[in-house]
């Protein structure tokens, strides 16, 4: 990968919550500067964006999908579900960031195929460790399908 | 059937009644032949000896003069007049020398009489049923001249003993079939009413509950059945009200069942509340404080050199109530899962529990030096998660609020009544006793944050970890000699057999 020429990770950011979008933004692209962050406010939106629907048409394809659970119209467990039966997206990485802890959330994701399920910490630094974990796992150490179609 | 279940004729009581009769008849009876038989007897003997006696005087005054005389022709003749005497067996007459003069049997005469008496007079030889012997001086002038001699039998008198004896036999006879038939006769009425209401209890116990004896009369069976037939009817009367409750239990149990179900449906509801509202503490408030804490440490982080050392402190401050706020919280959230996400309870080693909270306090154990010490401790019947908890709060409370000397912590249980009393004592400390309630109430704590961190929930929460055991928890503790904090668990082979945990009755 090394060798390879720098190009940017394409990242879905699905949350109503612009703070903790402006937040989760930050704390992905105080290091990593190839990380390139799309955010919508819901499910609906989410599956417009993956779909490439309206607004959405010229959008790029993600490398990684960050879902809150909580949110109006479509939440993130009815997004889990649609882009689980969805053949053309279940191949995505999907990670729940929330700030719930719910057992049955927990399950509820993990059965929907999520890769991984994350509780918002409380502090900001706690907030920051978990965000360069995130981003050294996925975009340094895992290989991700959009590695090998592009 | 009917031989099984009455007595066979051997056993009966009729049976019994005729045997006993007949045996008495039977003695009484012989008895009374026997005594006629030897009373009759005896009055024969008597009488014959009576007239052997007076037929041998007779004879002794007749023969006087032939005798005198030396007449034997003549004596002979009075002899052979006593022939006409049936009894008689023999007669004879002797000089004074004992020698037979004349005699019945005539071969006989001139023959010495035997076994004649010593003294001279009127001598009983001989006193039998067979032979009655008498001889009698012959006198004359009171001069012994001579001895008269008679035997008299009882051939005819044998014979009327057998009739008599033959007739006793006869009457007794008839004295016990005559009796026996009488006794038939009782032992049948008495059996016969018996056998009524054996018949009467066969037909009852077969289902037919109405049935009775109605045994008419004024004798003791009669007020026996009577009787009997009362407890019937009384026994029918109790059966009746029996069943009445019955019903009425059924339906009490019925209306039980569905307010202990409508319960339960509410106790489910206000469970499902409290966890609701345990979700709403966990996302709903953490997340607005999570923004706070977030946005100032932002705020701190991309700001720090354009803000005064005052500013900063300011923002110290709320950081640090943002974190104390989240640990409440987070505490809040353990004190209600104690009810609200309970594990069943099962058999655990408290030994073991002890052991795992002693290797959770790990870095507490080390950094103060901690001796922790337990002997052998029992199998209680516990949430094993639950446990755990309560110990290692109560260790790590003896860690935490420990003296200048190193902490020594000892965990004990003994046997009481209902289950098993732990005591956790350490040497740290303690607090005077006034406070001793009020340290196991939410939030309470007797020591600054400065001094000793913490959110005073860690007692609360083992109060309510011990109470939802149906234990009680309290302390024993003086200021600076140290704290016994006791609680009590159940033993282990007791509460729900069918593996149902119990209902909590949670209030938040």
């Amino acid at each position: 990968m090394k060798n390879e020429p720098m190009k940017s990770i394409i990242l879905l950011l699905v949350d109503d919550d612009t703070d903790d979008v402006r937040l989760t933004r930050k704390a992905l692209t105080r290091k990593n500067l190839r990380i390139d962050v799309h955010d919508v406010q819901n499910g609906i939106e989410a599956l417009a964006f993956l779909r490439k629907q309206g607004k959405f048409k010229d959008k790029p394809t993600p490398d990684l999908i960050l879902t809150d659970l909580n949110m109006p119209k479509m939440d993130g467990r009815e997004l889990l579900q649609e882009i689980n039966m969805d053949e053309a997206l279940r191949d995505i990485p999907l990670i729940v960031l929330t700030t719930s802890s719910g057992e049955e959330d927990i399950l509820h994701a993990y059965k929907m195929n999520a890769n991984c399920f994350i509780t918002k910490p409380v502090g900001w630094k706690e907030f920051i460790r978990v965000v360069e974990y995130i981003d050294g796992f996925w975009f340094n150490i895992a290989k991700l399908p959009g590695d090998i179609t592009r | 059937m009917k031989s099984e279940r009455f007595p066979s004729f051997f056993h009966s009581f009729k049976f019994k009644l005729i045997l006993g009769v007949a045996v008495v008849h039977a003695v009484m009876m012989s008895l009374f032949i026997w005594d006629l038989v030897y009373r009759h007897q005896a009055m024969l003997l008597e009488r014959q000896t009576e007239q052997a006696n007076a037929l041998t005087h007779s004879l002794a005054t007749s023969s006087c003069v032939w005798l005198a005389s030396h007449d034997i022709a003549g004596l002979q003749e009075i002899i052979d007049a006593q022939r006409r005497y049936p009894e008689l067996v023999y007669a004879m007459i002797t000089n004074e020398n004992g020698k037979v003069l004349a005699h019945t049997d005539m071969k006989k005469i001139g023959l010495r009489a035997l076994g004649m008496p010593d003294e001279k007079k009127h001598t009983v030889l001989n006193s039998s049923s067979s032979l009655v012997d008498v001889a009698s001086p012959v006198m004359l002038n009171d001069r012994f001249i001579g001895w008269v001699r008679l035997g008299t039998g009882q051939a005819d008198a044998a014979i009327k003993m057998r009739a008599i004896m033959r007739n006793g036999i006869l009457y007794a006879l008839v004295a016990i079939i005559v009796g026996s038939i009488l006794a038939w006769l009782l032992g049948r009425q008495i059996t016969g009413r018996i056998y009524a209401i054996k018949k009467t209890i066969d037909t009852v116990n077969s289902g037919e509950k109405s049935c009775r004896t109605g045994l008419a009369g004024l004798d003791e069976i009669s007020v026996l059945s009577g009787e009997f037939d009362r407890m019937l009817d009384n026994l029918d009367r109790r059966e009746e009200a029996l069943k009445r409750a019955e019903q009425e239990l059924k339906t009490i149990n019925e209306n039980l069942e569905n307010m202990v179900a409508e319960r339960t449906r509410d106790l489910e509801r206000s469970n499902t509340e409290l966890e609701g509202f345990a979700y709403v503490i966990s996302h709903d408030l953490q997340e607005p404080l999570r923004k706070i804490g977030s946005y100032l440490d932002l705020l701190k982080e991309e700001y720090e050199g354009h803000l005064n050392e005052e500013a900063l402190s300011y923002i110290g401050s709320a950081v640090d109530g943002a974190y104390r706020m989240k640990d409440m919280i987070g505490d809040l959230l353990a004190l209600s899962r104690v009810g609200t996400r309970p594990d069943p309870f099962k058999e655990v080693d408290s030994g073991k529990a002890v052991e795992l909270a002693v290797r959770d306090l790990e870095i507490a154990v080390g950094e103060s030096g901690a001796k922790i010490s337990w002997n052998s401790l029992p199998t209680v019947h516990a949430d094993p998660g639950q446990l755990n908890q309560l110990l290692s709060n109560l260790i790590g409370n003896a860690i935490k609020y420990r003296g200048d000397v190193s902490p020594e912590i000892t965990v004990s249980a003994v046997r009481d009544n209902t289950g098993w009393r732990f005591c956790v004592k350490d040497n740290g400390i303690g607090f005077d006793m006034k406070f001793a309630d009020r340290i196991f109430q939410i939030f309470q704590r007797l020591h600054t944050r400065r001094e000793y961190p913490g959110t005073g929930i860690g007692l609360a929460l083992c109060k309510k970890i011990v109470e939802r055991h149906g234990g009680r928890i309290w302390v024993l503790t003086e200021p600076g000699k140290g704290s016994e904090f006791f609680f009590t668990l159940p033993a282990a082979p007791q509460a729900p057999p069918d593996g149902k945990r119990p209902i909590d009755f949670q209030t938040f």
